[in-house]
């Protein structure tokens, strides 16, 4: 029984991983811009097909397709919010919110129509390799992928405190007429902002393309868990975001076991959500919210 | 006989547009009819797609007295509309009572529904797109749960059992009945938002969604009128459940409590104008022709080529490529009715987010 615990804790912890990754991006694009993103899914369903295609057609490691996928996908989102987000920014919640979800419903259907409903998964040779960890079986895909994932997530949180493009980002989320006022350029950050968010979450799909399926829905549940699990961590909050990932990946696969059928996993997920947005709007570790 | 002397034109526009939507019926099958529809379409298929412009008309519009004027975003109406749904048909099939009781008792749970998702989320104060989380995070829980509870028939849902051609069972063997009912229920809609929108509760609706603060300082009850409006436009989504489960006659929980229904309902109203009397129906008018239109024209879908195995085929890749050319060419994997609409929400919001009435209103406003 032990060891049916352990093994349920790994694997949460291994996956919450990759939630904090997906729910990085969410949250920085919030943070900056405060626009929360519908298609957020969407670009991480596209990063997997990348992953997949470069795969299947040339050969190439997924690994190498998420280092592949930092300039591509940051300019895909430096494009969809030139072209797309910025008329909106001023516009009421509910444009805004509504514009987002128009771009997922294209993205989603577009891959729809080029790649087909069909499932689509990677047969790679290390994609079933397991080790022993005491009681628990540990993919290596799903290790790396977590560690790769809070990498680059930790790298991102490196980066805004430590670089100068880092600090206009932050100053931007503090305090927008501010930024404006000591000469950052805040169109040119939101754009930044918007693309790091895209390629984090592209990345996290990469990286889960060894051991998940790819399809044109995927995305769906996983833009539900990151608003999870930003709100959770407070929007606009990094830290919080990484954990929690953890945090959401813990309880989903504990729900698992606990709950009487599995497919109810995210019935937990989603009272945790409602709670916190209602006890706590500002995250487990945010400031109060003005 | 004021009121004769403030007829416009568009009061006779609408007068004319009853009168052709109340007689289509009887024409519908005639040869100049039949003559103007695209091959292939008889008088039944008109029918079915008016009558879907009506059914979407009205949840559009019973979304639109919560999120369009009280400005309360709600993307878990879907939610409400499956309540309506699931209520009433359990009802039917367990007990045989008539559905257009079930419509009231499942109006009177979706309203209850959405008062206690009201009454938790504006007590904690959540607004704007907190208050649209959580109208998702709500509308999943009750999928899920519907989905794993034996009674509601779980993911396989509810067929419901053809009992004959008779107003008390509401079902028909013609399309005909269902035209009318759905035609009544917009008018309603219509009638009840143009009453709200003229009366106290409209104009505190639409202080509260301009600015909550200010009209709370000026002593509304902004607590009280929100929950009135969404806890009334669930009510009323609930009654729409009732008509698509008799319509269908047949409901499952993946196709009714999603996301992307509840952005159907939506998006009619931002289109057409949402927190004006008329813009769900007009964006009803424009999209539900054009997704039912798309649907009929791409959805082909596939050619009978799977991707998976062209993928795996040992060809050359110059042919592997051409047969994916026809593939494409074939409909794809389908998708391009939904594409369309994300299209058009995406124009709509950067191009006319106020929608298409108020464009009209401001460019023709002088001829009506």
């Amino acid at each position: 029984m032990l060891g049916v615990y352990m093994q349920s804790i790994i694997s949460g912890l291994l996956i919450g991983g990759v939630y904090a990754l997906i729910a990085v991006g969410l949250t920085l694009i919030f943070g900056v811009m405060k626009i929360i993103n519908f298609a957020h899914g969407e670009f991480l369903m596209f990063g997997m097909y990348f992953a997949f295609f470069l795969s299947t057609l040339f050969g190439i490691d997924p690994y190498i397709s998420a280092i592949l996928a930092l300039p591509l996908f940051l300019m895909f989102g430096w494009g969809i919010q030139a072209l797309l987000v910025r008329p909106v920014l001023g516009a009421p919640d509910m444009i805004q919110i509504l514009l987002t979800v128009g771009i997922s419903l294209v993205l989603q259907n577009l891959a729809l129509f080029f790649f087909s409903a069909d499932f689509q998964s990677l047969n790679l040779g290390y994609s079933g390799l397991t080790f022993e960890f005491g009681p628990a079986r540990v993919s290596y895909s799903r290790l790396f992928a977590c560690v790769v994932a809070l990498s680059v997530a930790g790298g991102l949180y490196l980066f805004l405190k430590k670089t100068d493009v880092g600090k206009a980002l932050r100053a931007c989320a503090e305090e927008r007429e501010g930024a404006l006022a000591v000469g950052i350029d805040v169109e040119k950050m939101y754009k930044v902002a918007f693309g790091l968010g895209i390629a984090c979450v592209a990345i996290a799909g990469i990286l889960m393309t060894p051991f998940f399926y790819t399809a044109p829905t995927v995305g769906v549940p996983f833009t539900l868990t990151a608003f999870v699990v930003v709100v959770l961590g407070g929007l606009g909050n990094i830290p919080g975001a990484l954990v929690g990932g953890l945090i959401v990946g813990l309880v989903e696969s504990l729900g698992e076991i606990m709950l009487p059928v599995a497919s109810l996993k995210s019935l937990g997920t989603f009272i945790i959500f409602i709670l916190i947005l209602l006890l706590r709007p500002q995250g487990l570790f945010g400031q109060k919210l003005s | 006989m004021d009121y004769l002397k403030n007829l416009r034109p568009l009061h006779f526009f609408y007068l004319a547009a009853l009168l052709v939507l109340f007689t289509l019926p009887l024409y519908a099958e005639s040869g100049f009819v039949t003559g103007l529809m695209p091959e292939g379409m008889d008088g039944s298929a008109l029918l079915h797609v008016m009558l879907m412009i009506f059914f979407f008309g009205y949840l559009s519009q019973s979304w639109n007295i919560s999120g369009g004027f009280a400005g309360q975003l709600s993307l878990g109406h879907a939610a409400f509309f499956g309540l309506g749904a699931y209520t009433s048909s359990l009802l039917y099939v367990n007990f045989g009572i008539s559905p257009w009781v079930g419509m009231l008792a499942g109006m009177a749970v979706a309203g209850t529904f959405g008062l206690l998702i009201g009454l938790v989320s504006f007590h904690y104060g959540l607004k704007g797109p907190f208050f649209a989380l959580v109208t998702i995070a709500f509308a999943e829980i009750l999928r899920l749960i519907i989905q794993h509870l034996a009674f509601t028939g779980g993911p396989m849902g509810i067929l419901i059992p053809l009992m004959g051609d008779s107003w008390w069972e509401f079902q028909f063997l013609a399309k005909e009945p269902y035209y009318y009912i759905a035609l009544f229920m917009m008018l309603i809609s219509i009638a009840v938002v143009w009453v709200i929108a003229n009366s106290r509760w409209g104009f505190y609706f639409r202080a509260i969604r301009e600015d909550e603060d200010a009209a709370e300082a000026i002593g509304i009850d902004i607590t009280r009128y929100k929950l009135l409006s969404v806890t009334l436009s669930a009510a009323m989504t609930g009654a729409a459940g009732t008509f698509y489960a008799q319509y269908t006659q047949y409901i499952v929980p993946d196709d009714l409590i999603i996301v992307a229904f509840s952005i159907e309902i939506v998006l009619r109203a931002i289109i057409g104008g949402a927190g004006t009397v008329m813009g769900p129906i007009v964006g009803s008018f424009i999209m539900t022709p054009l997704g039912e239109a798309t649907r009929i024209i791409f959805e082909g879908g596939g050619a009978g080529i799977s991707l998976v195995s062209l993928l795996q085929q040992e060809i050359p890749a110059g042919e592997k490529f051409s047969q994916y050319l026809d593939y494409l060419a074939a409909g794809g994997g389908g998708g391009l009715a939904i594409m369309l609409y994300g299209a058009v929400l995406i124009v709509v919001c950067i191009g006319m987010p106020r929608g298409v009435v108020p464009w009209l209103r401001r460019r023709f406003g002088r001829y009506a």
